[in-house]
């Protein structure tokens, strides 16, 4: 096979995880292909355990694979670093520090602290949240919280962000105004996304490709363009017959998977 | 009135309460004693032992003796609480350190604290030294136990959201698992500052000269007990005033958590 162009390579992908009790070997994901381009944003679709996290973690560096190639940039996937930005869904913003803080975390390099702090000022301004520097995240929302993610992992300007189902605890109203924040930050700048979430309606309204994956061990099911101009508007998309019809689909395929999972559950 | 308020309102009012116990029971203690219900030499007036108190306070027998039981304490207790903070989250993160230094913790840890005091003496004497190394080995096991709970349980996420922003182990211990884990360790600092006092207190009674404890000893045997009240009190006194700088210190450090 000739090597692969795209950002992120990923061949044969298998992963098990040894049970807790039985220590009987469980497998996770089970030979997984998936190609990711430069500057590309897919978001990954799955019934829940199929193993998207894991998917994430892997090419995070955080988990190892047990079999399987995984490449980035034509090279195998190293230890963690801020090549890869990654966002959890429960934010992790540290605690202990205030907005500022968190978001000046992960600047680096030799740049004086005052570059520093001005690049993190400029990274919450961009989401919004100017005046809030000096707060601690207990004192924000859950849209506040994940957009002071979002910020924080900006700030080391990652090639590849991985998100985990960054929205999945957000309100609609909320989850609808971060899906639009993150849209504009990425039509300015963008970065190799690979975007994972339980929404089809999000898939469609962020991606240019949605990859849904089969019940545990996941493979790839099915790999779906989203022929959606950018950017994209909304309240067209509601209505966009194109839109609708992607849906159904994605939606019909998505629970042919979870009712699988529910059989073997 | 707002919710704020009415907390703190119920705050001072229960603060209050407190002292009034306290003056309650001092009242009653005089009353007892003055009223002739036990022998004025086995319970001595309050105003009695207040005045030997104020008496020794002058004489700089009682800052003397305060100073070297602090002394000593201090020093076992800063020792414990640094060595027992790393190798807690040494032994948490790595487990060739568990493995070493786990058995020997657990063994020692069911151990009454105060039972090592007379295997301490008698190995090290019954000086400074061996009364520095019982305040060590009392703060020092709640202070691991604790450090090394709190290290094992960061939240996973804390970690890899670190390392992906370019932490080294050495930037990810002091920045993250260090941080992390605060809230409980100190709380191991502050039950280790408890034992502290106590098994100083009680190795000055066993052995040696000078220091607080022995004074309470030292002054019942002399039968000099309204000095052995005063000095009584004045651990409690110094045992208060610890835990309040300590709950100062760590409402400064922990302002981040959720407190109530
Ligand atoms: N550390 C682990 N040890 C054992 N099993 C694990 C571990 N992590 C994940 N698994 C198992 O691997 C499978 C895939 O988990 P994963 O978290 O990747 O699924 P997911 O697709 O992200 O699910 P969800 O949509 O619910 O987040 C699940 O069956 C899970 O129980
Ligand atoms: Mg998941």
């Amino acid at each position: 096979m000739a090597a692969s162009a795209a950002k992120i390579v990923v061949r044969g992908l298998a992963k098990e995880f040894a049970d807790r009790t039985t220590g009987r070997a469980v497998p996770a994901i089970g030979g997984l292909d998936l190609d990711v381009l430069a500057r590309e944003f897919v978001c990954l679709l799955g019934p829940s355990g199929c193993g998207k996290s894991t998917l994430l973690y892997v090419l995070g560096g955080f988990v190892s694979a047990t079999a399987g190639t995984v490449l980035i940039d034509g090279k195998p996937v190293g230890p963690p670093g801020p090549d890869r930005g990654i966002i959890f869904q429960e934010y992790a913003l540290f605690p202990w520090l205030t907005v500022l803080d968190n978001v000046m975390y992960g600047i680096r390099g030799a740049a004086s602290p005052a570059e520093r702090r001005a690049r993190a000022e400029a990274l919450i301004a961009k989401v919004h949240l100017n005046g809030f520097e000096g707060h601690y995240p207990r004192h924000l929302s859950g849209g506040m919280k994940q957009r002071v993610a979002i910020a924080r992992t900006l700030a080391h300007d990652p090639d590849i962000l991985l998100a985990d189902e960054p929205f999945g605890a957000l309100d609609t109203q909320t989850r609808t105004l971060m899906q639009e924040e993150l849209l504009r930050i990425w039509e300015a700048d963008r970065k190799t996304i690979l975007f994972v979430t339980h929404s089809v309606e999000e898939a469609v309204i962020l991606a240019d490709r949605v990859v849904v994956m089969t019940a545990r061990p996941g493979r790839i099911k099915a790999d779906i363009a989203v022929p959606l101009p950018r950017p994209r508007d909304y309240d067209a998309l509601v209505r966009d017959p194109v839109a609708i019809e992607l849906r159904a689909e994605l939606w019909r395929l998505v629970k042919e998977e979870v009712v699988r999972a529910r059989g073997a559950g | 009135m707002n919710g704020a308020e009415e907390a703190a309102g119920k705050r001072r009012a229960a603060r209050i309460g407190g002292a009034t116990i306290v003056i309650a029971v001092l009242a009653l203690w005089e009353g007892v004693s003055a009223g002739g219900f036990v022998d004025e030499q086995v319970l001595p007036r309050v105003t009695v032992v207040a005045a030997a108190w104020w008496e020794l306070l002058l004489s700089g027998e009682l800052p003397a003796q305060v100073a070297s039981s602090l002394g000593r304490q201090a020093a076992g207790f800063s020792i414990a609480v640094v060595v027992g903070v790393v190798l807690g989250i040494a032994m948490a993160r790595y487990r060739a350190i568990d493995d070493f230094a786990g058995p020997l913790i657990t063994m020692i840890l069911p151990i009454p604290k105060a039972a090592l005091i007379p295997l301490v003496m008698l190995w090290f004497g019954i000086g400074d030294v061996a009364k520095t190394i019982v305040v060590f080995l009392g703060t020092i096991l709640p202070v691991v136990v604790s450090a090394y709970h709190a290290a094992g349980s960061v939240d996973q996420v804390f970690l890899w959201s670190a390392r992906s922003m370019g932490d080294n182990e050495a930037q990810l211990l002091r920045r993250v698992v260090l941080r992390a884990a605060l809230p409980e360790i100190m709380s191991g600092i502050r039950m280790g500052l408890i034992i502290s006092l106590i098994v100083l207190v009680g190795a000055e009674m066993l052995a040696g000269r000078g220091g607080i404890g022995w004074l309470v000893f030292y002054t019942l045997d002399t039968g000099a007990y309204r000095v052995t009240y005063a000095a009584m009190l004045t651990i409690a006194a110094i045992g208060f005033a610890y835990d309040r700088l300590f709950l100062a210190i760590s409402r400064r450090l922990l302002h981040w958590v959720e407190q109530e």
